[in-house]
């Protein structure tokens, strides 16, 4: 008996197409966009090169040299520009940021002077212009540390105060380059003077490359989930990212129709179904077992179908243990039908059930993680995520998908949704008895 | 009598909304509730519990080893906290796998030793790479480890006496430097979409307008299953008359809705809506007759309610993250980028942000208000046609 009254709630879900397009086809839908927006299948493809322009008079070479070095990083799209137009360009929006460099770099970098660069950034563009200004920080980061050792090893061989003599710049001072060069041919103090300069700076450089050639520290940079990067690797984009979201867009529409289950017991009693149901052997006890059984069941195959369809659309990972995916399905199910029972036997119809429900699926849904990790939110919100269902939900689908977890990784995870289950079918029990006695339950 | 006739259908829409309890939390509570949270988590609001602090495990508990974490800046990005026990490198890795923490350091003892023996000394980082605080740790950690690795070859490639003071002047005051400037309507930090739910705010009032419009599909199909469209249709002169009141209810609740969602949002997240009050109206006038239009058209598709409020659910969970309400859409790649360019909910936020962050005014944004006209135009054309169709 409560066996075809479950197969016939089933029945009645499954035939209904406006169910499946909430429950099924619009998770898939939400996963294909945010999996896209961020990366797909993995492969660099999530984010597009950032257009930035640079400003400044120098040189061919110098100039060519900038520009290998900024294209080389592969994320920028380079254009040459002067100031007015680069300023307009950033202002408007049509490229993230703008790279001024100063007219007088050249001397300024031979003669030891401060050079500045200066970076403009679109105000719209928080994330694309961070990159621009991370990428040129570092690029500058070395120069940095190349410099202070090099002053810190030989102090005196610094750059010449303002007025100081030089060999180098006694010996192309005042005369063009042909008497420059005639000074270098015949031999001249001047030029034996600069040439052993010169020598002195390349021993120098040879000595500091050479001590830089040998790391004194071994940083070891491991993501979480065990991926190994050496210092300074940024993580390949090789993860599928449909294995991040797809979880959590389940876990999401899995409330609705957990909570459109429970509320099944407003529409059996509103159509008159529910009062003909009790006159027949099957007390009230058992029928809720019956919804319960159902909701449950109906939600398991609504996630273990959204999983099967998400290894065939985004070649989802669906964990190396059999077991462990259905059972974190189950116990989710199990745990959020109890909790639409509890919610549907407190409410007074199916509209204020709907209302409710709906209020407390987003609530949670914010700060359970399924629209971003509970990590990501402040400290009390991540301690409140702790009490709800959808936390453990995601965070045992995440760790089978995401992390390869086996059964044994998600055991947590299943005890505490286990635990809500009980606990919610326990007071749906009570519940149900309270109705009956006060008579409301018709 | 047109006019009043009008006023009456729109005075009795009204009405209706705001007698249920129930919709006044869907109209404000449930939105000033997802732009505080989401808000927070770009930043809005400190939150009370500081920063995500970045554990480490100094086994060595040296010289070195102290000024290396000592010269991690932290700040607003994360916390530096120095466990008082030594740990291990296993639970720095399982602070990091169980979410506990979105970094960790852990430092073996010998580091220093290593150091000064000329033998690689060891680290470890762990991190959660999709956390800003744990790129940021990272980032400092390795700033700070070049720092130790210029100082070393410094001191190796002088083999004699080294200017430490010298190399932490210039190492503290680098010669070459990188200044960067946001240019805007105000360059000021703050104006930042990271910053006080600049982005947020906007982007979910348009959201649960959007939402609330379409959910009240299941509104109108009701009432035309019970055949209250069909009675209201004989009160009224021409079924032009009907669509057209349809029409501007909802459209009034929309405009008071948005009206006093940003208002909250400005007072609660202290959020700025730029310098062009006309801009800002006309953006509100068309977004919500947009929403309401789409709403009107989807209500005469669909056959039940339960079909209208899958439809009306799917609609507004697919037009806002494409157009770019649930995150900036700078972050998407560049077809996607386009795609919501010409969404309307896409079209509705870069005004915003435009507005906002670059000062522009109804001149500036006439592209963006253009689109927005074009899909009210010809929704509102679809909406009356199918409406005048199905009641006449």
């Amino acid at each position: 008996m409560l066996r075809s009254v479950i197969a016939k709630d089933l029945r009645r879900w499954w035939s209904d197409r406006n169910a499946i397009v909430v429950s099924l086809l619009l998770p898939l839908v939400l996963t294909g966009i945010l999996g896209i927006s961020f990366g797909g299948f993995g492969g660099g493809a999530g984010i597009s090169t950032i257009p930035l322009a640079v400003v400044g008079e120098l040189p061919t070479l110098p100039r060519q040299f900038l520009d290998d070095a900024l294209r080389e990083t592969g994320l920028f799209d380079v254009t040459w520009t002067s100031r007015e137009q680069a300023e307009r360009m950033v202002r408007k929006g049509d490229i993230r940021a703008a790279l001024i460099v100063p007219d007088d770099l050249l001397t300024r970098f031979v003669e030891g002077n401060e050079v500045t660069f200066v970076l403009w950034k679109d105000i719209n563009s928080e994330f694309k212009a961070g990159i621009v200004e991370q990428i040129l920080e570092r690029m500058l980061l070395y120069l940095r540390g190349g410099e202070a050792a090099y002053y810190g090893a030989w102090p005196e061989d610094w750059y010449p105060e303002q007025g100081e003599s030089d060999a180098i710049s006694e010996l192309l001072e005042g005369g063009s380059l042909l008497e420059v060069y005639e000074r270098v041919r015949d031999g001249s103090p001047e030029a034996k003077s600069a040439w052993e300069e010169i020598q002195a700076l390349l021993d120098n450089q040879v000595a500091i490359q050479d001590a830089f050639d040998h790391p004194g520290v071994a940083l070891k940079v491991e993501e979480r989930g065990g991926q190994e990067l050496a210092e300074n690797e940024q993580p390949q984009a090789s993860r599928n990212m449909f294995n991040y979201f797809l979880p959590g867009m389940a876990v999401f529409f899995l409330m609705f129709s957990a909570g459109t289950a429970g509320s099944d017991i407003h529409r059996e009693r509103e159509g008159g179904t529910l009062r003909r149901m009790l006159v027949s052997p099957l007390s009230p006890r058992q029928l809720l077992l019956g919804k319960w059984c159902f909701a449950t069941a109906n939600g398991l195959l609504q996630l273990l179908v959204l999983f099967a369809a998400g290894k065939l659309i985004y070649r989802l990972n669906l964990g190396p243990d059999l077991l462990a995916l259905p059972a974190q399905a189950l116990a989710t199910s199990a745990a959020m039908a109890s909790i639409f029972l509890v919610l549907a036997l407190l409410t007074r119809n199916e509209k204020q059930a709907g209302q409710i429900g709906t209020g407390i699926i987003l609530f949670m849904a914010i700060i359970g993680g399924n629209f971003v990790p509970a990590e990501a939110m402040p400290d009390f919100i991540r301690a409140a995520a702790h009490f709800t269902p959808n936390y453990w939900a995601n965070g045992g689908f995440n760790a089978i998908v995401g992390q390869d977890s086996g059964l044994a990784g998600v055991g947590t995870h299943l005890a505490v949704l286990g635990g809500i289950a009980l606990v919610f079918l326990g007071l749906a029990v009570l519940l149900l008895q309270r109705r009956q006695r006060e008579g409301s339950l018709l | 009598m047109t006019g009043r006739v009008l006023l009456a259908l729109i005075d009795v829409h009204v009405r209706k909304i705001f007698a249920d309890r129930a919709n006044l939390f869907w109209l404000f509570g449930m939105p000033m509730m997802f732009s505080i949270l989401m808000g927070m988590m770009f930043g809005a609001f400190d939150g009370g519990g500081g920063p995500p602090e970045v554990r480490v495990y100094d086994a060595d508990r040296s010289g070195a080893s102290t000024r290396l974490v000592e010269s991690l800046p932290g700040g607003e990005a994360y916390a530096v906290v120095v466990a008082d026990t030594t740990g291990s490198e296993d639970l720095a890795r399982i602070l990091v796998a169980d979410g506990r923490r979105t970094a960790t350091i852990y430092i073996p003892p010998g580091f220093a030793d290593s150091l000064d023996a000329g033998r690689p000394a060891h680290l470890s980082f762990f991190h959660d790479a999709d956390r800003f605080s744990a790129q940021s740790a990272r980032t400092d950690l390795e700033t700070a480890v070049l720092r130790l690795e210029s100082e070393r070859a410094g001191r190796r490639a002088a083999a004699g006496d080294f200017d430490a003071a010298g190399f932490d002047s210039l190492w503290a005051n680098p010669r070459v430097k990188l200044e960067s400037e946001f240019l805007g309507r105000r360059e000021q930090a703050e104006l930042k979409l990271s910053k006080g739910g600049q982005h947020t705010g906007p982007a979910y009032t348009l959201m649960f307008v959007m939402m609330f419009m379409l959910m009240s599909v299941r509104d109108v199909v009701t009432e035309r299953r019970n055949g209250t469209l069909t009675r209201l249709r004989l009160g009224v002169s021409s079924p032009w008359l009907l669509a057209v009141g349809m029409l501007l209810g909802p459209w009034v609740v929309g405009l008071l809705q948005m009206t006093i969602l940003l208002a909250l949002n400005a007072l609660v997240m202290n959020i700025d809506y730029g310098d062009s009050v006309a801009s800002l109206v006309l953006l509100m006038m068309l977004f919500t007759g947009v929403a309401t239009a789409l709403a009107l058209v989807l209500a005469t598709v669909c056959r039940t309610p339960g079909q209208a409020d899958g439809v009306g659910m799917t609609a507004s969970m697919t037009l806002a993250p494409l157009g770019g309400l649930w995150w900036p859409l700078e972050v998407v790649p560049g077809f996607m980028q386009k795609l919501g360019g010409v969404l309307p909910t896409g079209q509705a936020i870069t005004v915003f942000h435009d507005m906002v962050g670059r000062g522009y005014g109804l001149a500036e944004n006439a592209g963006n208000f253009l689109g927005l006209a074009a899909w009210l135009a010809v929704l509102l054309g679809l909406a009356t046609f199918r409406f005048r169709r199905l009641i006449d």
